[in-house]
């Protein structure tokens, strides 16, 4: 008998798969790159400046008024550039997750991202406490950063709201993301082509999760992540694909 | 960097972007320019060029200064007419001695 391609459920979750897999590393090139042009941007210039004005303390009495501005200046760098070594540091692995846990974490990420963009936020979060792995809540916490950057790139908006909460009698978690900017026409927006929400749908997909839109033009939009509390019915899809 | 090259005896100019530094360059002749490569509008591997043609057979050095460091991106720098490539962070003792000795030949 013959078969088209595809035709077979496992041939297309083989498919799926060897996709995602795909993406997946072309976004882990695009966060190398994206790495690699903070660090040109911000500590290149930055270390090379502040060389400069220690080069010229080190040519100027030390208890003149003009070592007393280089001083200034140089200290103004040194904040400037701790404050992109935290900002990496954190994007690279958020160290307020592993000390006080997801709900603090999601906070401090959100007042973060209001002060650096002069927005509103708010959050709302469960009151009971959350019996997360360790990967979920990384993927979680993942997931809020993509939202706030989509917010960020593309929504000019002037309040941002987030909500944590269980759902399905305490069997699911979700994470809501929404913003009063521009919004856009969901329908006619070729969502997968969008490198962050391809990251958030996959991301959800791989805890057995979905991921759904909901904006109009001039309306905002907002971005539901909703999954299963429990490993075994996260991992239900991916197991479709043993032999 | 303009601060501290004037303060060890140089005659500095600065120019914000490429426009800015081919006037500048036209009124100053510089012996060395030391450029960014990522810059608002003309790029310097666009500045590179154009300071080379307006220098004419005068002897001019220019040097790159940019954190972009991978080979390729020297190469282009080189190809763009650059004859050096000075990668961020750059220590200001590395830059004057970069600067004096270049100083000398020119």
């Amino acid at each position: 008998m013959s078969q088209t391609e595809n035709s077979d459920p496992r041939d297309r979750e083989i498919a799926r798969l060897r996709a995602m897999l795909a993406h997946a590393e072309e976004v882990h090139e695009l966060e190398k790159r994206q790495l690699a042009r903070e660090l040109h941007n911000d500590f290149g210039s930055s270390l090379t400046a502040l060389s400069m004005r220690m080069a010229i303390l080190a040519r100027q009495p030390a208890d003149t008024p003009p070592a007393a501005d280089q001083w200034a200046r140089a200290n103004a760098i040194l904040a400037s550039l701790t404050q992109t070594a935290r900002r990496v540091q954190g994007d690279l692995r958020p160290g307020t997750l592993d000390v006080m846990g997801l709900k603090l974490a999601l906070e401090e990420c959100l007042n973060d991202f209001g002060a650096r963009n002069a927005l509103d936020t708010s959050l709302t979060l469960p009151e009971q406490e959350l019996a997360l792995d360790e990967a979920r809540a990384i993927a979680l916490f993942r997931m809020f950063q993509e939202m706030l950057s989509n917010v960020q790139r593309h929504a000019q908006a002037g309040q941002v709201r987030a909500t944590l909460a269980f759902e399905q009698d305490g069997q699911a978690l979700s994470l809501l993301v929404a913003d009063d900017g521009v919004g856009f026409d969901a329908a006619a927006h070729d969502l997968a082509s969008s490198h962050g929400i391809r990251r958030l749908a996959e991301r959800a997909a791989f805890l057995g999760g979905s991921l759904h839109f909901v904006s109009a033009p001039g309306r905002g939009a907002s971005v539901r992540a909703t999954m299963p509390l429990t490993p075994t019915q996260a991992i239900s899809q991916p197991t479709t694909l043993n032999p | 960097m303009a601060e501290l090259l004037t303060l060890c005896g140089h005659d500095v100019r600065t120019a914000g972007d490429g426009r800015k530094a081919l006037e500048a360059a036209a009124q100053f002749a510089p012996q060395l320019v030391l450029s960014d490569i990522g810059l608002p509008g003309m790029d310097g591997y666009q500045l590179a060029p154009a300071l080379r043609r307006l220098a004419g057979s005068r002897r001019m050095v220019l040097a790159a200064l940019t954190g972009y460091g991978q080979p390729m991106d020297r190469e282009r720098a080189i190809e763009a007419g650059f004859d050096h490539h000075l990668i961020k962070p750059l220590e200001a003792e590395a830059l004057l001695r970069f600067i004096g000795a270049h100083a000398a030949l020119t």
